[in-house]
């Protein structure tokens, strides 16, 4: 837990945010969590305490180290003036093209020309976003894996315009932040939703269509192919309204029907069953917290 | 009734396995393959397994010669007529497997259990070749067969829910764990991880990733023990153009196509790790 030189900026305290400030705040960077609605910023800071209090509990560091990262590494504030000192802005705000634009661009006046803009859009175009975000060549998608905190990979995706120094100091950072940077190809989904929204969705498909129960689907996923959770477990992490969005954002750019949501997936978001976050998805749940430790 | 000695049709691939594993939880197992040099083959793979599980720590030295002295096996089908259960695990042949279950009811009992392992094939077909429908079903082993725990147990239009549950029970006494799956094309997981696979060889045949970076991305960012063309290196080319074209004549989705490059790989000799060289290259002693 080295001190790092620069600072890093992280736009919204949602689930990935706050996900993503953990593993900056974690490898000794000053991190600036910026959230603009102070309700939000305090639930994002209180997950990351507790998960922090659970790394303590689980012997994966010191409660010095703890309260060094809590109290000296990681800020969280309600002002972009606050990213000025940022080598690395990382945007985690709701996955929406103007959202997310948006948002850039308010960093866009505060911070230096050397700062680098780093998307962290699953589904969106990268080059779509760096085009309107005041600094093009600069701008970079690194994607983090959900939950940010435990999984280890990073999709790094170049957009047209991104120069090959972005690119460089992108991948360099990942090597500093204890990740594992993976460069993909721009194209709709990256990697890891390119399959696994479409795996997801004839998961939901077959079961909407009477294949089998969820809990026989999961278990045979798990045990047959050795994967870590099953399709149903993962969604109800995921949320249901992000799998509805993920899958009509990558539908409205390749229109393969691979990705166009079951109607189940509707169904579920009018009725409130989003997963853990409200209690009951394909399974009911009772508290919530953070993933892992 | 209860399955206290099992008998298994086919000893080559995972007719082995499939031994090794019963005769492992303790039960007798005749092993009847019609191929002289199958079952010298196959008598020599299962004391490999053997040998590499005292070495490997799995199993201990004193029970070799009891496992050992578990297994019967022959080129005579009479040697299957007292077995509670046959577990037919001959190479994915429809016609093979429909004549072999109507050969076997000539010589089992009429409540012996007739289970068929075949992954592509309908489980239905093959059971009504049985004197007794009833008494079939499938028992869908997942590779690789030591590591992973599942079984499937698919239950055929005419199987019985006695016949289904004494199965299931089996399974578990054999140290598996099972779903009851629909007699329905690709089962549970086949009909998910075919069009997984088949998306992951046309996601690299188009160019949108490198052999390691899609690997690496689908092993870490999802956990899967392993990236697909990795795997299917393992597995073998071949066998999955078997599978995917079979499901893809029987469903006709287009998601179950074989993807170009499967087929262009496999004609030209590139099986994975039993050819010495699939997407990666494997030197002998790997």
């Amino acid at each position: 837990m080295s001190d790092q030189e620069k600072s890093v900026g992280v736009l919204g305290a949602g689930t990935m945010g706050s996900g993503i400030a953990i593993v900056s705040a974690r490898a000794g960077f000053k991190t600036i969590l910026v959230e603009r609605d102070k309700e939000t910023l305090d639930k994002g800071l209180d997950l990351i305490d507790r998960f922090f209090v659970k790394s303590v509990k689980k012997g994966k560091m010191t409660p010095e180290q703890k309260d060094l990262v809590m109290k000296k590494n990681l800020i969280g504030t309600l002002k972009y003036e606050d990213l000025t000192d940022c080598e690395f802005v990382i945007e985690a705000v709701f996955e929406d093209l103007e959202t997310k634009k948006q948002v850039f661009c308010q960093a866009n006046e505060v911070c230096p020309p050397e700062t680098i803009f780093a998307s962290n859009t699953s589904t969106l175009s990268v080059t779509s976003i760096a085009a309107d975000s005041g600094r093009p060549d600069r701008t970079i998608g690194v994607h983090f894996c959900l939950p940010a905190q435990v999984m280890k990979l990073v999709e790094v995706t170049r957009g047209i315009q991104t120069s090959d120094e972005t690119y460089d100091r992108t991948m360099e950072f990942g090597k500093k932040l204890n990740q594992v940077f993976v460069t993909t190809v721009e194209t709709p989904g990256f990697i890891l939703n390119h399959f696994i929204v479409a795996f997801n969705n004839s998961c939901i498909k077959a079961y909407e269509e009477g294949l089998a129960s969820v809990e026989d689907i999961d278990k045979a996923i798990k045990l047959g192919l050795g994967y870590p959770m099953g399709p149903f477990e993962l969604l109800d992490y995921i949320g249901m309204d992000t799998q509805l969005q993920v899958s009509l954002a990558l539908f409205e750019q390749v229109q393969d029907q691979r990705f166009w949501p079951p109607p189940l997936v509707r169904r579920m978001v009018d009725a409130g069953h989003l997963g853990r976050k409200t209690g009951k998805g394909f399974y009911e749940y009772k508290g919530a917290g953070m993933f892992g430790a | 009734m209860k399955i206290e000695k099992v008998g298994i049709a086919g000893f080559e691939g995972p007719g082995v396995e499939i031994a090794y594993i019963v005769a492992g939880a303790g039960y007798p197992v005749a092993v009847w393959d019609a191929d002289k040099q199958a079952l010298d083959r196959g008598k020599n793979a299962f004391n490999q397994f053997v040998d590499r599980a005292i070495e490997s720590g799995t199993l201990e030295k004193e029970k070799k010669e009891q496992i050992l002295s578990q297994l019967t096996s022959g080129a005579d089908v009479t040697l299957l007529k007292d077995v509670d259960l046959v577990i037919e695990s001959l190479s994915d042949d429809l016609d093979l497997k429909n004549k072999v279950f109507s050969d076997l009811s000539d010589v089992v009992r009429t409540d012996t259990v007739l289970a068929t392992t075949t992954s592509c094939h309908s489980v239905t077909e093959i059971s009504n070749n049985a004197t007794n429908p009833e008494r079939a079903l499938g028992m869908h082993f997942l590779k690789p067969l030591l590591e992973r725990k599942l079984v499937e147990v698919v239950r055929a239009l005419n199987s019985s829910q006695e016949t289904i549950d004494l199965v299931v029970d089996f399974c578990s006494k054999i140290g598996k764990e099972t779903v009851v799956a629909k007699d329905s094309p690709g089962f549970i997981v086949n009909y998910f991880f075919v069009p997984y696979m088949n998306q992951a060889l046309n996601y690299y045949d188009h160019g949108l990733g490198d052999k390691k970076g899609l690997d690496t991305a689908l092993k870490m960012g999802l956990g899967y023990p392993k990236g697909p063309l990795s795997l299917i290196d393992q597995s073998g080319l071949n066998d999955h153009l078997h599978l995917t074209s079979q499901l893809y004549d029987r469903l006709k989705d287009p998601l179950f196509a074989p993807p170009p490059i499967l087929k262009r790989m496999v004609d030209g000799g590139k099986l994975g790790k039993k050819s010495g060289q699939g997407f990666y290259k494997y030197d002998e002693n790997s």
